[in-house]
């Protein structure tokens, strides 16, 4: 183990590449030494959107195995509810119970955190789809490899980042996850709601303005 | 002046014919349906004329007196129709020309008239032997062109058949392959074909139907575990769906259609057997039938088939006789056309129940309007099958041209894309292979074949940049990781110094 504060000299750039291959060391520096880039955090958030952008609709085709894919029209505002938004809400969810919980992490971290854990799913994911175009059909099982490599890092990432962040233990981690994603259908629950309600009473009003306007003006 | 007024008139007149040529009926086929075919996502899309209507029969038109109910239709390999007329106890032939023939009204055995009321099915051996599958009788009829009876095949005698379930012996259809064996579907016989050699000794089952697995299934057979023997005994059974019809092709292979089937996408509906009785029809983006939903438009269309014929080439055309359609399938089993529908218009039919072919022209027999319909290629159908024919024996540069006149007339057509591009590949140009097998949407097999072979030949030709672009890669990769870990260590020095004094 080297000396506390060796790596808190390193670039804060360079940081989140060192914590993809030591998660515990690294998460638990950046939380210490508040080593962290909330724009690095969005530069991968946003990278995160181009990877699914890709994965839609600039997969070879004969690696195209999906109906969206194979349809090929890329809808922009489907791919950010399923990618940055879902994001977005599981960070605000998992603040949330964390706080009930006694995390001692910060909405600022837990986000940082989660981009960062987000990594080797969009990297590999982008190099999945440039590979598509070299490689055969034959060859498929190669890609599935990485996706996978991708999805299972990724999910460690996050696990040993929210423990670091929290300073739980780890099937308290497991639990305040299974929270996060209950939160999350919560929210998704209200978010409906709430919309569904607003459309309603906007129709109400508006509906009171044109009779009035008909009648009157 | 008076030249010019006479070139005038003639300009004139020529006009006038082609308008008249345009509006009279004889440029285009006159219908009333439209032919359509499955795309990738298997919704209907409309396609060219591939086969018209040109002509019906009936026994009046032919002078041999009206048709009461005819249940089967062959034609000989000299071309010869065969119609069964069980309503009137005959068999009626045409020849070439669709004119009668020399028929046979009246069958004897031993001296004793024989009725044929009860045959479903015939079929006529190259030795020019009628065989007649009598349902009602329960035996097989082998009849002389003169009405004869030769011979009588009645249930065999087997072990085989003693210990198996199938206790009636219903023949309904039948046909004879090139070592004289007959094959014969029997009522109510869902273990396949039964194979009755020369000698009328019984061979074994040919081919059958599988149960295919679906959670529906699954759910009940779970539940039959559980169930007492006296629920189990009220419980569905699970037998597979029988054959409705098959046919025969020069190279032995027979062709089975079924008339059921819970997702005519998926099951095979229509079946190419080899000798071992296993189906070689077998492939992605299959279509056996009409979808049972089509999306959005809550209407539901069954398929149930009665009758295939296949031509020399392999080219099958299954006839369903819920919507009286016709499936055009090519000789590896894609879907390449439906046409005909369900009415009393020329080209439709009301209870359709036989098909076969003559000549390239398609000939379909109607039970309840009792008359022969004859549907004859387009120039459409024709450049399909010609398409096909050339790409399978080696002619890619003119199949190509062909297929470009096919997607040019119709360019929603899935398969012929996918055409177009295997003969753009064996032509070598593999570049707009590769764009046509994309465009067709269903030939990734082939379109992974040539992005390998592409980059194969681009490995062979840039091998030495691609070597050096290598060595050089990892070179500027490890230099500058020794550049940047000085950087770094230079950096970690000097910051280092500076947070020591704050």
């Amino acid at each position: 183990m080297r000396r506390p504060g060796y790596y808190s000299l390193m670039s804060k750039y360079l940081y989140p590449f060192y914590i993809l291959i030591h998660p515990a060391d690294g998460y638990r520096e950046m939380k210490v030494n508040n080593k962290f880039s909330l724009g690095f955090a969005n530069g991968i958030l946003a990278l995160w959107v181009l990877r699914e952008i890709l994965d839609w609709g600039y997969v070879d085709f004969d690696f195209r195995t999906s109906m969206r894919q194979l349809q090929g029209e890329v809808n922009i505002f489907q791919i950010l509810l399923t990618s940055v938004l879902i994001f977005a809400i599981s960070v605000v969810s998992n603040w949330c119970f964390c706080t009930l919980m006694d995390g001692k992490g910060r909405m600022k971290e837990i986000w940082v955190a989660g981009a960062y854990a987000m990594m080797p799913y969009v990297a590999l994911g982008i190099v999945r789809v440039g590979l598509t175009h070299v490689m055969v059909s034959g060859e498929a099982f190669y890609l599935t490899y990485l996706d996978t490599i991708g999805i299972v890092w990724s999910a460690l990432l996050v696990f040993i980042g929210l423990m670091q962040i929290h300073d739980y233990s780890g099937p308290k981690t497991l639990m305040s996850i299974f929270l996060t994603l209950c939160g999350v259908l919560v929210i998704a629950f209200l978010v409906v709601l709430v919309s569904g309600l607003a459309t309603q009473i906007y129709s109400f009003f508006a509906t009171i303005y044109f009779e009035l306007k008909l009648r009157y003006l | 002046m008076k030249h010019l007024l006479r070139k005038r008139k003639r300009v004139c007149l020529a006009a006038a014919a082609v308008v008249i040529l345009l509006l009279g009926n004889g440029i285009w086929p006159v219908k009333a349906y439209a032919d359509y075919r499955y795309d990738v996502f298997g919704n209907a899309i409309p396609s060219q004329y591939s086969y018209v209507a040109e002509a019906d029969y009936n026994g009046l038109q032919l002078g041999v007196g009206a048709f009461s109910s005819p249940t089967d239709l062959y034609v000989s390999k000299e071309g010869k129709i065969y119609i069964v007329d069980a309503g009137n106890d005959r068999i009626v032939v045409l020849n070439r020309e669709y004119e009668a023939d020399r028929g046979i009204d009246s069958f004897h055995m031993n001296g004793e008239a024989v009725s044929i009321k009860g045959v479903t099915g015939i079929f006529v051996h190259t030795d020019g032997l009628l065989y007649l599958a009598d349902k009602t009788g329960g035996r097989i009829l082998v009849s002389d062109e003169k009405g004869e009876i030769v011979r009588c095949i009645t249930r065999p005698d087997s072990a085989l058949l003693e210990e198996s379930s199938t206790t009636t012996f219903l023949p309904r259809k039948v046909l004879v392959d090139s070592r004289d064996i007959i094959y014969m579907l029997s009522e109510n016989s869902t273990q396949g074909a039964y194979m009755i050699d020369a000698g009328g000794s019984f061979l074994g089952f040919y081919g059958r139907n599988e149960v295919q697995l679906t959670f529906r299934r699954l759910y009940e057979l779970t539940l039959r575990r559980f169930a007492s023997e006296e629920q189990r005994s009220r419980m569905q059974n699970f037998i597979p769906v029988e054959f409705t019809n098959f046919d025969i092709d020069d190279e032995g292979f027979i062709y089975t259609v079924t008339a059921y089937s819970d997702s005519p996408a998926n099951d095979e509906m229509v079946k190419k057997l080899n000798p071992l009785g296993n189906n070689i029809y077998t492939g992605q983006w299959m279509t056996w039938g009409d979808m049972p939903e089509v999306t959005g438009s809550k209407t539901t269309y069954n398929t149930s088939y009665t009758d295939i014929a296949v031509d020399e080439d392999g080219f099958a055309f299954a006839l369903d006789s819920y919507s009286g359609r016709i499936f055009w399938f090519d000789n590896v089993g894609c879907q390449q056309a439906i046409f005909g529908g369900s009415g009393a218009y020329l080209g439709a039919f009301t209870s359709p129940v036989a098909i076969d072919l003559l000549d390239g022209n398609v000939l379909v027999l109607d039970g309840v309007k009792n008359n022969l319909t004859v549907f004859e290629p387009t120039y459409f159908g024709g450049l399909i099958k010609e398409a096909y024919l050339l790409l399978n024996d080696g002619f890619y540069g003119e199949s190509r041209e062909l297929f470009e006149e096919i997607v040019r007339m119709d360019s929603n057509y899935d398969w012929a894309y996918a055409g177009l591009g295997r003969a753009c590949y064996e032509e070598g140009d593999w570049e707009m292979a590769k764009i046509y097998f994309e465009k067709s949407g269903i030939s990734t097999e082939y379109y992974s074949e040539v992005k390998g072979e592409m980059r194969n030949r681009n490995m062979k030709e840039h091998f030495t940049a691609i070597f050096f672009g290598v060595i050089l890669v990892c070179f500027v990769i490890i230099v500058g990781g020794k550049l940047l870990a000085a950087y770094l260590a230079e950096r970690k020095k000097h910051v280092g110094g500076r947070e020591v004094e704050s």
